[in-house]
């Protein structure tokens, strides 16, 4: 029995312990990536080490369950129990067991006798069975899936690095050009293929590095006349100064100082004398051609002209300080009493808030209500009058000054209430601080720490600007908004 | 006769009249094998049972069925939102006398019975819902000065419907304890729709007979409390709540991610219960660890509340008691 648990112990410990597989060969893969990306050369083990290192550590902790399970001593409740599970007693067996076990103590009542009775009955109909203690199911389940396939593809991963770092070429493929290009030039080679373009890197302080492949080691340097006709285009040498064989990336970046400078379409001139004129050449670009003064002021025409185009300008060149209150006498086109309304419109009860209250909205504004004594508007009608029984010319009877006789007052004044001029001054009072009374601090039993004013951060440009994605999701979200419905 | 024996004819007399009753249940109620038991299992084990399901399953009607199979006294309350204590407990009415004067003379409420059917338990406030309280554990009704014993065997059957949840109070967690079985009603079988419709749509009319009465009921519920537990089955019983409970010895990682309140010991004593008529019903004379995980889930499941975390992840108290026995299985089976 101790033999089956610590088998069964060591078919869980399996189960449980297979993310071990990952460590070993985690850490050999971690290594080597960051030997390769650092350019060393680590001492990794070969992949059959591995594969037994990367087997050791699960092995270790199954054997070490499985052998803790075994220490333990078997009870007799744990036979019964594995016995009555295989019998399918359901519990019979155990039962009996224990109610036997407080005889001592107690009497058997009815049901107890009864459970004994058939526990007996259990054990006469198996007698001379023994107790099969096999496996509760699989060693492996569909969850173990996961980490076989992670430990061997870390396996294979480590394999690659292995013989990656194994073969010399990778090393001094990345070996800066810099520190071996004096053994690198082969005088033949320079004047045989693509020789302008080593003295124009010399030139240029051999700024720019070819890819690894392009520079052979000085001991195994190319003999033969193009050794570029097998190599990927990507990785072409330059062939002159039309950039043939260059890259498409590096052809992109100079194309457009070249092509000004010096035009594909010119003959190739000697070796010898190309150096001077390439850097006269240089020369050249850096000053700004008659072309390239007559076009450097087009960017900004072109800017001005599309900030125009976007209309950014028109609500923004507005004065903001001009105030309605001054602004009655203006005369505006239609087109701009037609935006204004529609904003007045928006943010009506807005502008009331923001300038302290209820205000008169002027655009409704009308004389105001005559006061003459005549009775009635004169001849006139009253211009309150709807028609439909609203206000009317006559006052109805409410307040004191309908006693007077012929005082029309009508019944309501449209528009915002109190209209007439209105003064809005705003101070700016800076708070002083007061003496308190002359109390102790400590009488100040709900507050204990000292009083003072509170302390708010600086604000700075971190959090007060918003970074350029949040003004862009802003934008988009109002652009969204505005954008009438179809 | 022997000692043995009367435990053998005790127990056979329980499997007799649980068959006699089932089957008569069986002739109104197509289908809902497990609903039926439970019901019983309650109305055996002295128990209150919680039916869970959809309108049109017939919670109503087995509820029915069962009192006049067993003819005991029925009283249905359909509970209402603007539905008061008194409505259920009772109250003091103004009568007139003979003499043509008036006294005050206490009027029994529906909740005076023997089986009470609790028809949508959840429409009513927590303040009538409250009123269930003493009756369901005590066994009696407090008004005024006045405390009324209820008659055993008295079991409550409530129902309430999952999905209208709009306008209902949730039963509070100290109600819902006082359950013994949570059963959730299904929809029925396609075998079974035929038989529904034979039933319920036909000319004839099913009568149903009552085929036992109250002093059986309680004989027998004294026959299920007289059936032993074995040790490791009650430390089984004792593991099963207190792995429901957050951060207990025995909780299993889902309940201590998902649970807010586990199970309270109440929750222990109606496992055995339950554990003790599963047993009967199996033949057996002592329960087995097997009758308590059988019945974990219909006793334990209205006892767990889950957090929100548990709501958002879709998980339910029914898959966290079946982690909960699973957790303990294997727990036994390394021990052993």
């Amino acid at each position: 029995m101790r033999r089956a648990r610590a088998e069964q112990t060591a078919g869980e410990s399996l189960a449980d312990n297979l993310p071990l597989l990952w460590i070993v060969p985690s850490l050999s893969v971690a290594i080597g990536l960051v030997a390769w990306v650092a350019n060393h050369r680590p001492d990794l083990m070969p992949p059959s080490a591995m594969l037994l290192l990367m087997l050791l550590a699960p092995l270790v902790k199954i054997v070490w369950d499985a052998a803790w399970a075994y220490r333990r001593p078997a009870s007799k409740v744990d036979a019964l129990l594995a016995f009555d599970e295989q019998v399918a007693a359901r519990g019979s067996l155990i039962a009996a067991y224990e109610f036997l076990q407080t005889q001592e103590s107690k009497d058997l009542n009815a049901f107890e006798c009864a459970t004994v009775e058939d526990a007996r009955a259990v054990f006469q109909h198996h007698n001379g069975a023994e107790l099969s203690l096999e496996k509760r199911g699989p060693l492996l389940s569909e969850q173990s899936a996961p980490h076989l396939v992670a430990a061997a593809l870390l396996l294979v991963v480590h394999a690659l690095l292995y013989w990656h770092f194994q073969s010399p070429e990778p090393i001094s493929a990345r070996t800066p050009v810099a520190a071996i290009q004096p053994q690198a030039q082969d005088p033949t080679d320079l004047t045989r293929n693509g020789g302008a373009v080593q003295a124009d890197d010399q030139a240029n302080g051999a700024q720019t590095l070819p890819t690894p492949k392009d520079t052979p080691p000085a001991n195994v340097a190319p003999k033969t006349p193009d050794p570029s006709a097998k190599l990927p285009d990507s990785m072409l040498p330059s062939a002159g100064e039309t950039g043939q064989g260059k890259s498409s990336d590096a052809q992109t970046q100079s194309s457009p100082s070249e092509s000004r400078g010096a035009p594909s379409g010119q003959s190739p001139a000697p070796p010898k004398e190309k150096a001077p004129t390439q850097n006269a050449q240089k020369e050249t670009q850096k000053k700004p051609s008659a072309d390239d003064q007559r076009r450097a002021p087009k960017p900004e025409e072109e800017e001005g002209g599309a900030s125009a185009g976007r209309g950014s300008a028109k609500g923004s060149n507005r004065n903001t300080t001009t105030s309605k209150w001054t602004g009655k006498d203006q005369v505006t086109t239609p087109d701009e009493q037609e935006i204004e309304e529609d904003e007045d419109t928006d943010d009506e009860s807005e502008e009331q808030k923001n300038r302290g209250g209820m205000q008169p909205n002027l655009r409704d504004r009308r004389p105001p209500v005559s006061r003459d004594l005549r009775i009635g508007f004169g001849n006139q009608p009253n211009p309150d009058a709807n028609g439909r029984g609203g206000p009317s010319e006559a006052k109805k009877s409410r307040g004191t000054a309908s006693l007077v006789l012929g005082v029309p007052i009508p019944d309501r004044i449209k528009g915002q209430p109190n209209p007439g001029p209105t003064r809005i001054t705003q101070e700016r009072i800076e708070p002083t601080a007061e003496d308190g009374p002359d109390r102790p601090t400590e009488a100040r039993r709900a507050r204990t720490n000292e009083l003072g004013p509170l302390v708010r951060p600086e604000p700075s440009p971190q959090t007060t600007q918003l970074v350029p994605w949040q003004r862009q999701l802003i934008r988009r979200f109002l652009d969204e908004r505005r954008t009438p419905q179809p | 006769m022997t000692t043995s024996d009367s435990a053998r004819d005790a127990a056979k007399r329980f499997l007799d009249t649980y068959e006699t009753i089932r089957l008569e249940v069986g002739r109104m109620m197509v289908g809902q094998g497990e609903i039926v038991e439970g019901v019983l299992t309650a109305l055996f084990a002295g128990g209150h049972v919680l039916l869970e399901g959809v309108p049109g399953l017939g919670k109503t009607m087995l509820v029915r069925t069962l009192a006049q199979s067993v003819d005991l006294p029925f009283s249905r309350i359909q509970f209402t939102p603007d539905m008061m204590p008194a409505d259920i407990q009772g109250t003091q009415v103004l009568v007139e006398t003979e003499g043509g004067g008036h006294e005050l003379e206490f009027r029994e409420g529906p909740l005076v019975s023997n089986l009470v059917l609790a028809d949508e338990i959840n429409r009513a406030t927590p303040k009538t819902q409250s009123a269930l309280l003493e009756a369901m554990q005590e066994r009696q009704i407090t008004v005024g000065r006045r405390t009324i014993k209820l008659e055993e065997p008295y079991c409550v059957m409530a129902t309430q419907n999952p999905v209208e949840q709009e306008g209902t109070y949730p039963l509070p967690e100290a109600q819902l304890d006082r359950f013994l079985l949570k059963l959730v009603i299904g929809y029925p079988q396609e075998s079974d729709y035929a038989a529904i419709l034979d039933r319920t749509t036909g000319a004839d009319e099913v009568a149903i007979r009552a085929v036992t009465d109250g002093a059986t009921i309680r004989g027998l519920r004294d026959v299920v409390r007289a059936v032993p537990v074995p040790e490791h089955a009650k430390q089984h019983a004792i593991r099963l709540v207190m792995a429901t409970q957050p951060n207990s010895a025995y909780a299993p990682a889902g309940v201590n991610e998902f649970v807010t309140l586990g199970a309270s010991p109440r929750g222990a004593q109606a496992l055995l219960l339950v554990g003790k008529v599963k047993a009967l019903l199996d033949g057996r004379f002592a329960v087995s660890v097997g009758d308590l995980n059988a019945a974990a889930e219909a006793v334990l499941r209205h006892r767990v509340m889950v957090n929100f975390h548990a709501l958002s992840s879709g998980v339910t108290t029914d898959d966290l008691i079946g982690e909960i026995v699973a957790s303990l299985s294997a727990q036994a089976s390394a021990s052993a």
